[in-house]
């Protein structure tokens, strides 16, 4: 049995799905560099984290268990790749210098698209662990069709969702039968206050900590499918393959989450346009 | 706010529910044009769903404005991150 097989062994049935998931994932920042992937992969085989990651070494900090602070985003550089064809080269031939020089060009990014998907530090050094792991372990596999730094991203996502799956599930809020209910009927049932927010362009940092904290607050299930649509931009069939899930179940979970999204906005802002009038009046 | 005619906006018009189903797919450009024409005729129609969509929109913006990585370098990763992988790569290979 070749090794390509052995791999595909490996991976969970969970991710076998994601074998159709078209080639190209890339941070929102990439959008041009994607849209060139795309044109130039089909059917790559995605190279997913396996079960047997080799065994991580511990970093977690075991007094402190509290979630990580919502996290500011880290700028990220625009094109990250770096030397591919050269890097990979050396990663196939398992120079070690590769190795290191891959995590610290890319780790950053990595880590901090972690912290946004897991809301924890150790969780999210952890996945970036795994993800690199499984990435030099799997370096054969990969075919070069896409770059290095969409596949080694891929990678990460997955790990994030399998840290998602594997720990203690934040629950949905009601703001999930809410959002069933919009569904069911008509948007009048829900209260459609008048807010009149910031331009997103000129949030201020109080407005966009708020954001952010409202966005670690949303369940797992809400959060991770918002990272990976409207931050990470994957597209509708990319979200699916990497979720199992239908199309369908993508789109009408977004929906879920970005009305569940909204409510908690909605209530801050209302708040926040109610303490401007007190403050304006004389 | 209700737009007060639930879902009456007429023979062949889009109501206010099917808005709420359409509504990804809109802001997504996922809609097709024939459903996107009746979508953006009943905003103009039903200020209630025009002012929910222009929420629904102003939320996926900050979202997006807040949680979007920018274009400048991201800071390194930290070293007891580099070393553990390091460390890791090091075991593996020694098996």
């Amino acid at each position: 049995m070749g090794s390509a097989c052995l791999v595909k062994r490996a991976i969970g049935p969970l991710y076998h799905r994601a074998n159709n998931l078209k080639n190209h994932w890339c941070s929102c920042s990439h959008s041009r560099a994607r849209a060139a992937d795309r044109n130039s992969s089909e059917a790559e085989t995605m190279v997913l984290a396996p079960r047997t990651i080799p065994a991580r070494v511990d970093l977690r900090n075991r007094d402190n268990s509290t979630p990580t602070a919502p996290m500011a985003p880290v700028e990220v550089a625009a094109t990250a790749d770096f030397g591919d064809a050269d890097l990979v080269a050396r990663l196939k031939a398992g120079d070690g210098r590769a190795y290191e020089d891959v995590i610290r060009e890319l780790g950053g990014r990595m880590l901090a698209t972690a912290v946004r998907m897991l809301s924890n530090e150790d969780d999210a050094k952890e996945a970036v662990q795994d993800a690199f792991l499984s990435a030099f372990r799997n370096i054969q596999n990969f075919d070069e069709k896409s770059k290095f730094g969409t596949w080694l991203h891929r990678i990460l996502i997955n790990a994030c969702l399998m840290k998602l799956r594997t720990r203690r599930r934040k629950p949905a809020s009601s703001l999930n039968e809410l959002a069933e209910r919009v569904n069911d009927g008509n948007h009048s049932e829900l209260p459609i206050a008048s807010w009149r927010e910031k331009n997103p362009e000129e949030l201020d940092e109080e407005t966009r900590s708020r954001v952010r904290e409202e966005i670690q607050h949303l369940s797992d299930e809400h959060r991770t499918i918002i990272m990976l649509r409207d931050i990470e931009e994957l597209n509708t069939e990319e979200t699916a393959a990497v979720l199992g899930i239908s199309t369908s179940a993508v789109k009408t979970r977004l929906h879920r989450a970005r009305l569940a999204l909204r409510e908690r906005l909605s209530k801050y802002f209302i708040e926040n346009q109610a303490r401007g009038m007190e403050d304006a009046t004389p | 706010m209700t737009c007060g005619k639930g879902d009456q906006h007429g023979e062949g018009h889009i109501s206010c529910k099917e808005i709420c189903q359409f509504l990804c797919d809109y802001v997504d450009h996922e809609l097709p044009a024939a459903q996107r024409e009746s979508f953006l005729q009943h905003m103009r129609d039903c200020p209630p769903c025009a002012e929910y969509l222009r929420q629904y929109e102003s939320t996926i913006k900050a979202c997006k404005k807040c949680m979007c990585p920018g274009h400048a370098k991201p800071p390194p990763p930290p070293d007891d991150l580099v070393n553990a992988i390091m460390k890791a790569i090091g075991k593996n290979c020694s098996k």
